[in-house]
């Protein structure tokens, strides 16, 4: 169940780095972010993951929480990959010696996500077929899933109700192992996330163990880097490498098209957070009325753009696509998922609009109508100067109180020229959004004399 | 009350541009904080309105005046008129041309969606003057 009272994040901001350079603000495609006192400020409920803050900022300070909890002992620990983990290794490194290295880490076993692709998507063409005529989009991606419960809710009805592989997966792997190990074993299924959004959703499921054994997940940069030490000590073995199960066609269901290359109706695949924004505002326009199946990812070419991978993104994808190559005659590995239909649909998915200004709509309409008075005031250049992205969003701020006119430097100069405004204050103004000195002389700041980065 | 008013002038045959004001005022009642099914409703309406202005009355003018119990839609143009206004309210009629059609418009089925879609529907036509249609819908029914 896609229903949260509180929405846990991952994506946190690292005071001690934050420099307050507003990079991460200018991108933000739900526009969460701000600089106050210096500092990046992020309006949690807007938040949805998607990473693409970390992705400019130039210090680190973009952070993804881990969700790591300890191994706890007599315990069975299984290691859960995505495919694009995988990816991550150059060809000559054999899966045996990446598994080695796992396993030497404490894991008693690897399970690849991908391993319940087959089964999804036979469930999802079962599932279009019911819906046929109505667009569905695909409920693969978190972040994508974030925006429209928070940004489209009134496409929420149109997600597809069925779990993602990850998930899909974990349930297997804790039915296979109180099948083979009794009703009481205990075991702990850690995933390896290419992303904050992933880590989200498992955070968010948390509570429902029976539905969402997933224990934590782990940053796949970090385990990547573990893995790696790990492997300068452990040579290839002689002889078989481990057998690789995945269909062809599995092996891409994370890459940009991933999912429509299984769908027999029609089908786009939309990749990046301003490209799929664009696309749900026009999504009812008549060009678009005989699609079947929307495959939305926030990253660029799907999780291979996640990020927490550590390897180049454009890498990943030719490498999967190599192996999917491989595996083209591969059938799938379905008849041992100890699942069932009715084991991967989602009840509900909750609409959890943040786009309101006030809950009480004639407020919300003062607001709307304060906003568009204060654009009048405001040029239009969408600087960033007053610390929020474009002027639109600085006038809303303003409607709600939370800022004033006067943040803006162009503001500043008017009223300064009609005497309602000190050059004093002014600089104040300056200093409690970008930090007090900011402004003062610094040769170590990048670009700076003293930079040589 | 407090009124957030908005205005769109659509042009003649300007297909690429068919849904902009809908999705525009989309946008704004989604500020409202009103339910996405009651909104979706409401867009579905104004966008048939739109599209028609755009296929059989060589644009016009979509004024939208929002408050707090409802929204009211005012869409007019000095097209060809509606000689049989009952007529044009059946399903199916159409007098869509073939390009029209080819676009994926002409099912005859704007005008009775717009009906089924508002509490109130008001058409003012005067063969050779224009056509004005009054669309009201109540955020509580
Ligand atoms: N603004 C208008 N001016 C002149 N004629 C109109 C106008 N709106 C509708 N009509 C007439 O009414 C008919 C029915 O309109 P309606 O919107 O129900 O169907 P349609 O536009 O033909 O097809 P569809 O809406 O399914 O694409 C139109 O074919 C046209 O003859
Ligand atoms: S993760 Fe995405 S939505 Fe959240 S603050 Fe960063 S850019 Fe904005
Ligand atoms: S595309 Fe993949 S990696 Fe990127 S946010 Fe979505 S699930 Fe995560
Ligand atoms: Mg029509």
């Amino acid at each position: 169940m896609i229903k949260n009272e509180v929405f846990n994040h991952m994506i946190k901001i690292d005071e001690d780095q934050c420099i307050g350079c507003s990079h991460c603000v200018r991108v933000c495609p739900t526009e969460a972010l701000r600089v106050w006192n210096g500092k990046a400020t992020l309006d949690d409920p807007k938040c949805v993951d998607c990473g693409d803050c970390e992705r400019v900022c130039p210090v680190k300070a973009i952070v993804v929480t881990e969700d790591f909890t300890e191994f706890r002992d007599e315990t069975y620990h299984v290691a859960l990959l995505p495919s694009v983990f995988w990816g991550q290794f150059s060809p000559d490194i054999s899966r045996r010696r990446i598994t080695n290295a796992i396993i030497e880490m404490g894991f008693d076993e690897v399970f690849e996500v991908e391993e319940s692709v087959e089964f999804l998507s036979q469930e999802l063409e079962n599932y279009l077929a019911d819906k046929k005529g109505e667009k569905t989009i695909s409920s693969f991606c978190p972040a994508i899933v974030r925006l429209i419960q928070t940004r489209f809710p009134e496409l929420v009805s149109s997600v597809a109700h069925l779990k993602s592989p990850v998930d899909i997966s974990a349930l297997h792997i804790s039915r296979s192992i109180k099948k083979e190990r009794g009703e009481d074993a205990k075991y702990q299924i850690f995933y390896v996330t290419p992303c904050a959004a992933k880590a989200a959703a498992i955070k968010n499921a948390h509570g429902d163990e029976k539905e969402n054994p997933i224990t934590g997940s782990v940053n796949m940069d970090v385990f990547y880097n573990k893995v790696t030490q790990l492997l300068q000590g452990n040579e290839e073995e002689e002889g078989e490498d481990i057998e690789d199960n995945l269909s062809g066609k599995s092996v891409g269901w994370s890459l940009r098209g991933g999912e429509g290359n299984h769908i027999q109706g029609r089908c786009l695949s939309i990749d990046g957070m301003n490209h799929s924004i664009e696309f749900l505002e026009n999504i009812d326009k008549e060009e678009f009325k005989d699609i079947d199946f929307l495959e939305l990812k926030a990253c660029d070419q799907g999780c291979a753009g996640g990020i927490l991978n550590p390897q180049n993104r454009f890498l990943c994808v030719e490498s999967l696509k190599k192996r999917a190559m491989q595996n083209d005659q591969k059938q799938n590995p379905l008849p041992d998922l100890l699942l069932e239909e009715k084991d991967i649909q989602i009840e509900e998915i909750e609409e959890m609009s943040v786009l309101a200004l006030d809950s009480n709509p004639s407020q919300a309409l003062k607001m709307m109508n304060k906003t568009r008075r204060m654009m009048c005031y405001l040029p239009g250049f969408d600087c960033g100067a007053c610390g929020a992205p474009t002027c639109k969003s600085l006038a809303e701020d303003v409607a709600k109180g939370n800022a004033i006119l006067s943040h803006c430097v162009f503001m500043q100069r008017e009223m300064e020229k009609h005497h309602r405004l000190s050059p004093e204050h002014a600089f104040n103004i300056i200093e409690s959004i970008w930090g007090k000195d900011r402004l003062d002389k610094d040769c170590n700041k990048k670009g700076a004399i003293n930079d040589y980065s | 009350m407090e009124t957030l008013k908005l205005k769109y002038s659509l042009k003649d045959g300007d297909f690429s541009n068919a849904g902009n004001a809908s999705s525009n005022i989309k946008k704004n009642l989604k500020m409202l904080g009103i339910n996405a099914a009651v909104i979706k409703k409401m867009v579905v309406s104004i966008y048939e309105a739109e599209v028609n202005m755009i296929a059989h009355a060589n644009g016009g003018v979509i004024e939208v005046f929002i408050d707090e119990e409802k929204i009211k839609a005012i869409l007019a143009d000095v097209g060809p008129g509606i000689p049989d206004i009952d007529q044009a309210m059946k399903k199916g009629y159409t007098t869509a041309s073939e390009e029209v059609r080819q676009m994926g418009f002409g099912a005859g089925m704007g005008l009775p969606n717009i009906k089924k879609n508002s509490d109130d529907l008001k058409i003012e036509s005067v063969v050779g003057e224009g056509t004005t249609l009054t669309i009201t819908s109540y955020y509580k029914s």
